[in-house]
């Protein structure tokens, strides 16, 4: 980039079901964010990701339709889809305008309302991003994608239906710390795998996930004002630099990859993101990790370059990647418990982040947090996108 | 009924399932199309309980398998007790009925 990019606001929505529509969580995600910036009428470009309204919500051109709710025109605006990384796109879109000197501010707002839908109607809408012919047809859906990925993964590493549990127990800790979490009660072992009645509890998904090794469905959204540094440095906060962003693309469908286990779009944004940032995964001070499914959480924390391949599910078993630990990873409680309105999810990542950069994250702050990352996972892992933030002053 | 084939490049011999307009071994952009059956591995697999459409079934249990040229694909599979390894056979056959149509595609025995 041409010059450097800071996050001059930030906000989100309380996540899970909102009495809202659309367009009202849109609303209240910019809003949050430019409020807490101090900058509204200086917006010069508005970035709005989402993936299913044309599915769910029978809507379309959501980036005019936020304009005119906040009477914004004529400042321009569109919508970014890229379907569960939708958010992290349209962050680097902004970033980028801001970034090659186009515009100082720019406005990104991620939501979704996946909870106007049943169920069922929900699972076939994310899994129309799978492959039409070879997968799709076949009634596929997410969390079988998460379960023959993490067949391979359990085995070829030694990981346990224990282990996922964990990523649950963790995140769902974290979430009772967050406000703006979808589900804020913890779970226990015993409550969801050791006792009998737990398999009623915790029923069968897609094997070998059960319901607890699955993200919730949600209503939610969240936004940023990115800007120069000139325009971050009124607003009196901390400063907030973008200092990476990676993208790589990976197969459409998951049988055409080499080898299935090996996420190549996760290990190679994240390279870039670091070598962009001129770090290295171990000068991570906070994560957030694109944990629809618990195996990924432990997948990404491996790929992403935290932890030597085999040996993720071993540092969350260690509690180092609990609150508290070496390497805090969804101190949110993560898509887990924070929740995955899909649309929003890219952005709520960057958003946890600039707060705990910042030390405005509450009861789950990460002590002197100066260095951030987020993973945001497309497709199941066909497009995905990483960020490197870190605090300058 | 769609047929469901494979597409082997001119170039390198690579054979795929899904569709590329290049190789993805080569770049390569002549094919010749063939359809998709015969002996095949099964990778992995999953038996999925949530289903994503009205299926009459209480859960179907999806694979992933690789013919004996390397190609993959994804599909149906009918064994009771499927172990990641073992040798199937890949027929084309009713993978769901949806609004009363029959969708044809990979069934794995
Ligand atoms: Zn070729």
């Amino acid at each position: 980039m041409l010059r450097d990019v800071y996050i001059a606001g930030c906000g989100m929505t309380g996540f899970g079901r909102a009495a809202g529509d659309l367009l009202d969580i849109l609303e209240e995600a910019a809003l949050a964010a430019t409020e807490d910036a101090g900058i509204f009428s200086e917006i010069e470009s508005v970035f709005v990701a989402n993936m299913g309204a044309g599915i769910l919500n029978h809507m379309s051109g959501l980036g005019s339709a936020l304009v005119d709710r906040l009477c914004l025109y004529p400042t321009p605006a569109e919508l970014v889809e890229n379907g569960p990384a939708s958010g992290g796109s349209a962050a680097k879109i902004g970033a980028y305008a801001v970034g090659s000197g186009a515009v100082d501010v720019a406005l990104v707002v991620g939501g979704e309302k996946m909870r106007a839908v049943t169920g069922w109607e929900a699972t076939d809408f994310v899994a129309t991003l799978s492959h039409p012919q070879a997968e799709y047809i076949y009634g596929v859906t997410l969390p079988a994608l998460a379960g023959m990925f993490a067949r391979l993964y359990m085995e070829k590493y030694g990981i346990t239906p224990e282990h996922l549990a964990r990523v649950a127990l963790k995140n769902h800790e974290n979430g009772t710390k967050n406000p703006y979490a979808h589900i804020q009660q913890a779970v226990s072992l015993d409550g969801i795998l050791n006792r009998p009645e737990a398999v009623v509890n915790n029923p069968w998904v897609a094997e070998p996930l059960r319901m607890f090794d699955c993200c919730p469905v949600s209503d939610g959204g969240a936004g940023l004002v990115l800007c120069s540094k000139e325009m971050a440095e009124k607003t009196g906060k901390p400063l907030v630099k973008i200092s990476g962003i990676g993208q790589a693309t990976d197969t459409h469908a998951v049988h055409e990859r080499e080898d299935p286990i090996e996420l190549k779009a996760v290990q190679l944004a994240a390279k870039k993101a670091f070598e962009e940032a001129g770090i290295k995964p171990s000068d991570v001070d906070v994560a957030e990790l694109h944990d629809a499914f618990t195996i990924l959480e432990i997948a990404e924390s491996e790929q992403v370059g935290f932890f030597e391949r085999g040996t993720g599910h071993i540092a969350l078993e260690k509690g180092e990647t609990s609150l508290g630990g070496k390497l805090p990873i969804n101190p949110s409680g993560g898509l887990k418990a924070r929740g995955h309105p899909v649309g929003a999810t890219g952005v709520a990542q960057l958003v946890e982040i600039a707060w705990q950069l910042r030390g405005d994250a509450g009861e789950r702050q990460v002590k002197n947090a100066r260095t951030g990352f987020t993973c945001n996972f497309g497709g199941f892992g066909n497009n995905v996108l990483c960020f490197v933030l870190e605090r300058e002053n | 009924m769609t047929e469901i084939s494979a597409y082997t490049c001119k170039d390198c011999g690579k054979r795929t399932h899904v569709r590329h307009s290049h190789c993805p071994a080569c770049k390569g952009t002549s094919f010749d199309e063939a359809p998709l059956s015969g002996k095949a591995k099964l990778l992995t697999f999953t038996r999925v309980h949530a289903l994503s459409l009205a299926y009459e079934d209480r859960h179907i249990t999806l694979g992933i398998v690789e013919f004996e040229d390397g190609c993959r694909a994804l599909g149906r599979l009918y064994v009771d007790d499927p172990r990641i390894g073992m040798e199937l056979t890949a027929e084309i056959g009713t993978v769901r009925v949806h609004e009363l149509e029959e969708v044809k595609g990979l069934c794995f025995k």
